[in-house]
């Protein structure tokens, strides 16, 4: 059985000048104890993706329009707002991108996570303390009891990353989910936290959905590595295929425009042109006024997420075999 | 013999034009605002050391990139040499002229000349004025043109950035663009006044992987065909590596590596430019990453550490670096390194 299955998601916002089509048709599935990647520029659903599993949708103006989201063999999306949230931070949990946004300012490090424990676990306030501290240490902060007594506004931006990921892991979830977990963070931090959670993948089998828009961070952790461009999944591979031979034009053109250290100072490639506006994409493959490789039929036909074997996943005509 | 030297030298001196901008111990240091309780219970006021007795110098054509982490004062830096701040201590030059000098008159015509491209174009423009006022506003401040001719300037700006056809994006507002358009309107205003000397403050660092390529492309067209000069700041060492002649590593508001690109690249001196480099992501999954592993987390500049700023998070610390602040050494022409392993 798959750990988590979304089938024909479609999560739309409705707003005054049109509807936004988000996520417009997803299929995506991943095996327990693995971390995928999920890697786009911004605006491509992502994120609205990974609140559409946790459904946190904003709602207006937005909404799950249709889809099915399996998780441990039950559709979510049939679940009562009840139920969600004893799953929420229990066996599913979120990591956010900006930490001081989800950090309670006037609340002790500690006690937001044991808040979240005593919420799930039923457990007295002072043992929910100490599986704090648990949690503070597991995600390797030194002098663990002691930053648990801190105010989110006292710690660094990766100590705050660091106590957010513990939270999340507090209750010991099935999967979690890291929204851009390093984006606003400096290189060596960034780092830190990769490495973070190549261990808890690692050490405690976490099954980890890790979302970016940058192909390098996923390069060195993941398992398999799914590509988003505006609202759908164009390519969903094992990662060291997609790395030697990416199918998709836009996986190409995203791997192309990597400034590597490892290059020379050749010019860099950049893929032309402009994200869709997602209330009136274009018709047949959204990407097909940026593609390279466009022909007559990908104006006309959307092209559907096909297996081209070998575990791959490919969006485009191109591949088609037809 | 000797004497033939020196004087070769000198009038090698001379011939050799003036860096267009240099920069001589400049120290900037923020006072720390008190409780009122604390000021009544000590005398002693703080400081945050941002920047601390740093010297470098630009040649014109050149771009040079201060790279570090948050904190360690680059972004201080650049705003210093714009005369946006005032330093604590230390000299200006640029194109030989002192501007820590000059009056309120000669700083107005100075910033025709220096302009700065911010870190997010999200914040960096105005919500209530279209790209045509918000590019073309530099021409009217200063006087250089009005009406009709500031619409012609701007539409040739745009067009220069890759904005094109002009007239499509002139009269839009900002949140009609996405985070790579805003950022190239952000370069076009840095431009209108034909700037000689541009300061980037991590101008892609807001932005997506897949348009970071672009705009940096914009900004190598832009130096060659103007002759800018370029301070890059950055904190990512792969950016730095595609932009710079020279890099300059900060920590803590001191220099700490300084190097043409091609050498600091291929032979890193600085343990913690070493954990820089090691600390970047490389898009291949066959890659064996080394890690180097710093030791805690980067000190307040309210207190510095005595001897090398580095030196307890330094992997190499021997005892002298907790006491004594190590000498500038130069392991090859241009390649100045602060750190005792070296002495």
């Amino acid at each position: 059985m798959k750990l988590i299955e979304i089938r024909g998601l479609k999560t739309y916002f409705f707003m005054s000048t049109g509807t936004v089509r988000a996520v417009d048709g997803i299929d995506f599935s991943m095996d327990d104890r693995q971390m995928v990647g999920i890697v786009g520029e911004s605006g491509c659903g992502k994120s609205v993706t990974a609140l559409s599993v946790m459904q946190l949708v904003p709602n207006p103006p937005g909404r799950i329009v249709e889809g099915e989201i399996i998780f441990e063999g039950e559709d979510l999306l049939k679940k009562t707002e009840e139920e969600m949230q004893k799953i929420r931070g229990g066996r599913i949990a979120m990591s956010f991108q900006d930490p001081m946004t989800y950090l309670n300012p006037v609340k002790r490090a500690g006690e937001q996570i044991a808040e979240a424990i005593i919420l799930h676990q039923g457990v007295e306030k002072k043992e929910a303390l100490e599986m704090a501290v648990e949690s503070i240490e597991l995600v390797g902060i030194s002098s663990p009891s002691e930053r648990a007594m801190d105010y989110p506004h006292q710690l660094s931006g990766g100590m705050r990353q660091r106590i957010m990921i513990a939270m999340a892991l507090s209750c010991k979830p099935h999967l979690l989910i890291a929204d851009e977990p390093t984006t606003a963070l400096d290189v060596i931090t960034q780092d830190e936290i990769l490495e973070l959670m190549d261990n808890l993948k690692h050490e405690l089998g976490t099954s980890i959905i890790l979302i970016t828009h940058d192909l390098a961070i996923v390069a060195g952790l993941c398992n398999r590595v799914a590509v988003m461009y505006a609202g759908n999944i164009v390519e969903y591979a094992d990662t060291i295929p997609l790395y030697d031979e990416p199918l998709h034009p836009y996986t190409k053109g995203l791997l192309n425009s990597i400034l590597r250290l490892d290059r020379g100072r050749e010019r860099l490639e950049s893929i032309k042109g402009n994200v869709p506006n997602l209330v009136n994409p274009p018709p047949g493959c959204k990407f097909y006024p940026r593609c390279p490789h466009s022909m007559p039929l990908c104006s006309k036909q959307i092209p559907p997420l096909l297996d081209v074997g070998g575990r791959r996943l490919v969006a485009c005509h191109l591949y088609g075999g037809a | 013999m000797l004497e033939d030297a020196d004087s070769l030298h000198a009038t090698f001196m001379e011939v050799h034009e003036l860096p267009l901008l240099r920069v001589e111990g400049l120290k900037k240091y923020f006072p720390v605002e008190k409780g009122f309780l604390s000021k009544l219970l000590s005398q002693r006021q703080s400081f945050v050391h941002a920047v601390d007795d740093i010297s470098f110098e630009i040649n014109e054509g050149e771009t040079v990139s201060l790279v570090g982490e948050t904190g360690s004062g680059k972004t201080t830096t650049g705003r210093l040499v714009l005369r946006a701040i005032e330093p604590t201590a230390g000299k200006i030059f640029f194109e030989g002229k002192d501007i820590l000098s000059m009056g309120k008159e000669e700083i107005r015509g100075l910033r025709r000349d220096m302009q700065i491209i911010f870190q997010d174009p999200f914040a960096s423009l105005n919500p209530r004025l279209k790209v045509g006022s918000i590019i073309g506003e530099p021409l009217e401040v200063h006087k250089v043109c009005m009406g009709r001719e500031t619409r012609e300037r701007v539409e040739e700006l745009l067009e220069k950035v890759g904005l094109t056809p002009p007239e499509e994006y002139i009269d839009r507002y900002p949140h009609e663009f996405s985070g790579g358009q805003r950022q190239r309107i952000v370069v076009a205003r840095a431009l209108t006044l034909n700037p000689k000397f541009i300061v980037a403050d991590e101008p892609v660092s807001a932005l997506d992987v897949s348009v970071r390529a672009g705009v940096l492309n914009l900004m190598q067209d832009l130096k060659k065909e103007f002759g800018l000069t370029y301070l890059f700041i950055a904190h990512d060492l792969s950016v730095v590596k595609y932009m710079s002649d020279n890099v300059i590593v900060l920590y803590l508001g001191k220099i700490m590596e300084s190097a043409p690109y091609e050498e600091l690249f291929a032979n890193p001196l600085h343990p913690y430019t070493q954990a820089l480099l090691a600390a970047i992501p490389v898009p291949d999954p066959k890659y064996m990453k080394k890690r180097i592993r710093l030791k805690g987390e980067m000190p307040s500049p309210i207190n510095p550490p005595s001897g090398c700023r580095f030196s307890n998070r330094c992997p190499k610390a021997k005892p002298e670096c907790f006491e004594v602040e190590p000498e500038v050494y130069e392991s090859s022409p241009g390649h100045k390194v602060s750190c005792h392993l070296f002495i």
